[in-house]
């Protein structure tokens, strides 16, 4: 699989350190425990365009959204999961 | 005579010596081993696989089914070459496989009686029962008489290389297409890579009597590559065979750098893997022939029509003097003008086509009927049956056969693309290729050169968006479909390497294994290391036709990687024996080598285990000793690879204070604390100790192990789950070399290196941290034990770590100062119930460890609402316990499970087990660490523990996991 | 200080006009310096601002890893204050200069990243791994590169350099 690194470029999949599907934001310790089960555990295992949380640790470190299609590998967009401007 | 003394394009002014099974032979510069048997009259090469029988060369290429050899002996051996693709060098020791004690007289033929029972799925239907027999008995039988090469069993003494490449192009397959692709791009200024499996480019000009712009199609062939060497843009790859089409444009190949030189110069790789990425890849990479299924097709003798071409015309080797052509195409026509040209008789073109085929010369008389017999050990005669149903007999040493053209577009498939029946071509074809993925050529369909050339041109063009030009339009052949003669018997072979026949396929229709995948895992069809080239599409074509179903209907099996064999060697490049891995050494590595320092792998790093000296017995003396030394004196060992990450900012201290299960926003500069952080799930993570530099600024450590995880952790933590925290993390874990000094002498110790600093216990007391100068350099010293002793580290930068430590042991020579390893380390830390990895085993809490009260109530961190499950707290739980056998001579078994005494040993009463373990010199007895459930209930109770994979079991009391100076007073003074 | 490379480099002949030559660079001042998004252009505008000789690589997103002697570097921490955060990084690398047309060639064998393309400005650098080592490559002319490696990888970093230059009949020396 080739990556897409929006700081630097197309990168074999293997730079990379793929976290599992991207979690949403994380809950509040005053949200209760089921918020943070849901948080930690729940994943809707698609087959099909799934958004993901890769970490590029060969390369620049940053943290991204890749969308991936889990039955052919095709990737779709990727974006940095966190507020920095490449 | 079976080679002409003019013609083709070997080179006789070079004769090259090899053996076969033996024998000494000739050939010439230019030869494969197949040509060169061929022109020594070699008829049968091996035997069968399955029924043994004897085999001749059938094809020119890699879908050579039983030419299969194995080439030079001993640890270079490699077995299951194929004799059309080995490069004829002086020297070549060939032998046959399969057979013994000759192909010629194999006395594992008698497996041709069997033939009745052999049928397909024979493996599934016999050798059932009794069951005990399978591993025993059968299995060992069925391994030996199955295979064909076998392996050197030596290690490889060769060497293989990897290199990347990039290019706008990649053009697979240097025949006419391929060529005139390749040509086309560069000369618009691409970067092109051009690779053919071949040891010259040309594909079917080298074979064929063509002409291309008046010049013939081996000379054009020449000039096409002399143009492209001018075009530095261009690089030109032959002997390297693509065997496998990737995820994102990338494509394998392997190259054959050395195995056709005689004499390879030194540090010359044997094979070299090739991973390209192309934007667009076109393959030029022809059609393979097809043969036809009738009885005794595969008699030494009965060849591949174009392949007869190819050792005719190439080669100038004739694999017989009395010829037949049976063809269903117009291309079986010209293999018998080019026999006739030769000098070969040519006896009957055989035809089973009806009407007239306009624009076919027939040089010789054709018979419009089939093949229905073969006979002679070597070919004889042929049975031809003519249409009106009457049969012959013709007296022929050579059948060459063109049963049609099966496009190459395995490649298309490894990305999943089915292939698509045409009916037209009467073949599969890949009219869907995945992204940048093109077929040109005969690989198209376009069987004919000129029409070959004009598609290659029209598709760079289109790629490449060139104006005025125009795609060309084909005229679309009517071809014969895949032919099974009809009344063939047991003999009529469909996959040759297999051994897998017409009645194997009806049988397997029969028995109900209706689809292709079925029937190739039930037959065996098309699993051999032809990977169904020659065979596939026949058998299923025969399966269509018993189903009564078009074979589009049926479809065929998509092709996986490799397309061909690929050594291991080539994969592994250099990472093999210990460069499997990188490895990481610890900036005191050569002193410690100079010590005697015994390594120990912990992930990639070295580190030294123990220290030999005169006296110790063992490795445990050694580690005694030490230890004894730490406690007694003072030790010093290399830490350096634990993880170091430096964080600063503004919310440095509050990102610290969220990531660890204890508080850290409260450390003041200048001190240390030690910290556990917990997954967001609630169990502990990494632990490690935080310094505070400045205000601004901290150092923290963690595990070994988890150095690379925890970096991620806090990447992760600062970039996606709090992205608005003014703070930065950076690994400096590469940047200093850090020493444990530890010990009671170790403060006089440090003293002495740093004479300028007060170590006083005042001026510099427990969980301090400062930062200094030594040696002209920046310095920093922690005061923080894992061993329970008074005890620093003292980091500096990298490069002075050698230097430290040799300067460490002259100041410590009369206090005692021995260096230690980590056994000697373990030792330390388990007298002290320290935990670490044996503990750290990722299914533990804080509490579990017996530190619960260290898990702020205050703050948010990561884990703490997960932590508060009633599960991770509940009494039952497994906790961190020592254990210390009742008698002091028993050895304790790390792994080994607790349980009650008094009760079964099964795993219904496992109540936890030893996670770690040492022999305690304090203790003068074998200690552990373990996880015991209500272990905080249970100290001085006495527990059996059992190891039943080694055998061992034992009572031990359970302890309190702190065995050594509890208090912590050694610490603090 | 003697260099991550330093047993490896003194075994090397010292040859004129090769085709591949490897120095090392030793006694680097090295910086990791990480800007938030808010302040990365005015980072990055005082990092422009440096004497030759000094190399800025572009390591990140808001991250640079600047190389140069010590006192060059000297500035930077009161000219990036509230800027960007600092971290020292001399000691950390072993960093090799490769010179000569084979330089590119060897590098690009190793490399799954197309280098053609790679050095397109000033600051760019392509930060990944060589034989699974990490490493830092960046263009300092039209036929010199300099490779940054982790110190501790030195030695499985020259089992590569050595057996892929070999495989290629690529001869290593070193200038003298």
């Amino acid at each position: 699989m080739i990556i897409d690194c929006p700081h630097c470029g197309s990168r074999d999949s293997g730079e990379f350190f793929m976290r599992g599907q991207a979690a949403g934001p994380r809950p509040e310790y005053a949200d209760g425990q089921d918020a943070f089960a849901v948080y930690v555990y729940d994943r809707t295992n698609l087959a099909g365009m799934q958004r993901e949380h890769w970490y590029h640790a060969a390369g620049c470190r940053s943290w991204l959204v890749v969308e991936r299609d889990t039955r052919s590998h095709v990737v779709g967009s990727v974006a940095i999961a966190g507020k920095a401007v490449a | 005579m079976t080679r002409k003394s003019q013609g083709g394009l070997v080179d006789r002014a070079l004769p090259i010596s090899f053996t076969f099974n033996g024998r000494p032979m000739q050939g010439y510069s230019g030869d494969t081993l197949a040509s060169a048997l061929i022109a020594n009259g070699v008829k049968i090469v091996g035997r069968s696989f399955k029924y043994h029988r004897p085999r001749g060369i059938l094809t020119d290429g890699a879908d050579e089914p039983n030419a299969l050899l194995t080439l030079h002996r001993g640890a270079r051996a490699l077995p299951n070459s194929k004799a059309p693709m080995v490069e004829l060098v002086e020297g070549l020791e060939a032998f046959s496989q399969n057979c013994w004690p000759s192909p010629r007289f194999d006395l594992m033929a008698i497996n041709g009686l069997f033939s009745p029972i052999f049928v397909a799925g024979f493996y599934y239907k016999t050798f059932m029962w009794p069951a005990a027999f399978w591993e025993r008995v059968y299995e060992p039988l069925i391994r030996r008489a199955a295979g064909l090469g076998k392996l050197s069993d030596r290690p490889d003494p060769d060497t293989y290389d990897r290199s990347h490449a990039f290019a706008d192009v990649l053009v697979v397959g240097a025949g006419a297409a391929g060529l005139t692709a390749a040509l086309a791009a560069a000369r618009l200024g691409k970067r092109v890579i051009l690779v053919d499996q071949d040891s010259r480019p040309g594909g079917r000009l080298l074979a064929e009597r063509c002409e291309i712009d008046g010049r013939a199609g081996a000379e054009w062939a020449s000039a096409a590559i002399a143009e492209l060497a001018e075009h530095d843009k261009v690089t030109v790859l032959t002997r390297t065979a693509l065997f496998g089409a990737y995820d994102g444009r990338s494509y394998g190949a392997v190259e054959q750098v050395s195995e056709h030189l005689p004499d390879p110069a030194s540090g010359m790789p044997r094979q070299r893997y090739w991973k390209i990425v192309a934007e667009q890849a076109i393959f030029a990479t022809g059609a393979t022939e097809r043969p036809i299924a009738f009885t005794g097709n595969d008699r030494p003798g009965v060849m591949m029509a174009s392949a007869v071409q190819t050792y005719v015309n190439r080669f100038a080797a004739l694999p017989g003097r009395r010829a037949a052509v049976f063809t269903q195409c117009d291309s079986g026509y010209a293999v018998a003008a080019d026999l006739a040209a030769a000098g070969v008789e040519v006896v009957a073109i055989i035809d089973p086509r009806s009407g007239d085929k306009p624009g076919v010369d027939a040089t010789a008389a054709v018979i419009h009927g089939e093949v229905v017999g073969t006979h002679g050990k070597c070919l004889k005669t042929i049975t031809v049956r003519n249409m009106d149903g009457k049969t012959e007999k013709l007296k022929v040493d050579l059948l060459a056969v063109a049963g049609g053209w099966n496009p190459n577009i395995g490649f298309a498939s490894h990305l999943g693309q089915r292939p698509a029946w045409s009916e037209p071509l009467q073949a599969f074809v890949q009219d869907t290729p995945p992204d940048g993925m093109h077929f040109v050529g005969a690989a198209a369909g376009r069987y004919c050169v000129s029409a070959a050339i004009d598609d290659a041109r029209g598709k760079v063009a289109a790629l490449f968006g060139r104006e005025g030009e125009v795609a060309a339009i084909f005229e679309e052949p009517s071809l014969a479909p895949p032919l099974v003669v009809s009344g063939c018997d047991k003999k009529a072979f469909v996959d040759f390497q297999h051994d897998v026949t017409v009645s194997d396929v009806v049988l397997a229709e029969q028995e109900g294994y209706a689809s292709v995948e079925h029937l190739k895992r039930y037959t065996t069809l098309g699993m051999a290391t032809d990977q169904g080239k020659i065979g596939q599409v026949l058998g299923h074509a025969l399966l269509a036709r018993q189903q009564g179903k078009g074979i589009a209907a049926v479809g065929t099996i998509a092709a996986r990687p490799p397309h061909t064999p690929v050594c291991i060697g080539a994969l592994a490049g250099i990472h093999r024996g210990e460069h499997l891995k990188p490895t990481r050494l610890t900036p005191t590595h050569d002193w410690a080598a100079s010590q005697g320092a015994s390594f120990v792998n912990a992930g990639l790093w070295k580190r030294a285990q123990w220290y030999t000296r005169p006296g110790d017995a063992d490795w445990i003396d050694s580690a005694v000793r030490e230890a004894k030394a730490v406690r007694s004196a003072v030790g010093i060992c290399d830490v350096s690879t634990l993880g170091k990450i430096e964080v600063a900012g503004p919310d440095a201290a509050l990102l610290l204070d969220r990531l660890y299960c204890n508080a850290m926003a409260s450390l003041a500069a200048g001190k240390v604390r030690y910290g556990v952080m917990l997954r967001e799930d609630g169990f502990v993570f990494d632990d490690g100790t935080v310094a505070r530099i400045a205000d601004d600024r901290f150092v923290i450590s963690t595990t070994t192990a988890n150095a690379v995880a925890v970096m991620r952790h806090i990447d992760y933590a600062l970039q996606v789950i709090w992205p608005d925290l003014d703070a930065k993390a950076c690994s400096v874990t590469e940047n200093w070399a850090q020493v444990a000094v530890a010990g009671p002498n170790s403060r006089a110790l440090l003293q002495r290196l740093l004479p300028d600093i007060d170590l006083s216990n005042s001026a510099f007391p427990f969980m301090g941290a400062l930062e200094g100068r030594w040696s002209g350099a920046p310095m920093r010293l922690f005061r923080i034990s894992f061993s329970g002793e008074l005890a620093y580290e003292i980091a500096v930068p990298t490069g002075l770590g050698d230097a430290l430590m040799r300067m460490l042991t002259e100041l410590g020579s009369d206090l005692g100062c021995t260096p230690y390893g980590l056994e000697a380390l373990g030792i330390l830390r388990i007298e002290k119930g320290h935990a670490a990895g044996g503990e750290l085993n990722g299914q533990v809490t804080a509490g579990d460890l017996g530190l619960g009260r260290m898990v702020s109530k205050k703050k948010d961190f990561i884990g703490r609402a997960l932590a508060e499950r009633p599960a991770l707290a509940h009494s039952d739980r497994q906790v961190l316990v020592g254990l210390a056998p009742v008698d002091p001579s028993h050895r304790v078994t790390g792994g080994s499970h607790i349980l009650p005494v008094g009760v079964p040993v099964s795993a219904v009463h496992d109540a936890g087990h030893v996670t770690s373990v040492a022999f305690s010199p304090t203790k003068g007895r074998w200690i552990a660490l373990g996880l015991l459930a209500r272990g905080a209930d249970r100290i001085g109770e006495v527990v059996n523990v059992v190891s039943p994979v080694r055998e061992t079991s034992m009572e031990m009391i359970v302890s309190s996991p702190v065995f050594v100076d509890p208090e912590g007073e050694r610490l603090r003074g | 200080m003697i260099g991550a490379f330093g047993q490896y480099i003194a075994s090397l002949p010292n040859a004129v006009l090769p085709s591949l030559a490897v120095t090392e660079w030793v006694d680097v001042s090295a910086l990791a310096v990480m800007a938030s998004a808010s302040f990365a252009q005015q980072a990055g505008t005082q990092l422009a601002d440096l004497p030759d000789g000094t190399h800025v690589l572009h390591t990140g997103i808001g991250h640079w890893l600047v190389l140069g002697q010590a006192s060059d570097l000297n500035s930077l921490p009161s000219r990036l204050d509230g800027l960007a955060t600092l971290f020292d990084q001399s000691a950390g690398f072993g960093i090799l200069i490769l010179d000569g047309r084979d330089a590119i060639r060897l590098l690009q064998k190793g490399i799954f990243v197309d280098l053609s393309r790679a050095f397109d400005s000033d600051t760019s650098c392509v930060v990944s791994v060589i034989a699974h080592v990490p490493v830092t490559v960046w263009r300092i002319a039209s036929d010199r590169f300099g490779v940054a490696v982790p110190r501790s990888y030195a030695g499985s970093f020259w089992h590569w350099l050595e057996a892929s230059a070999a495989a290629d009949a690529i001869p290593l020396s070193t200038l003298g």
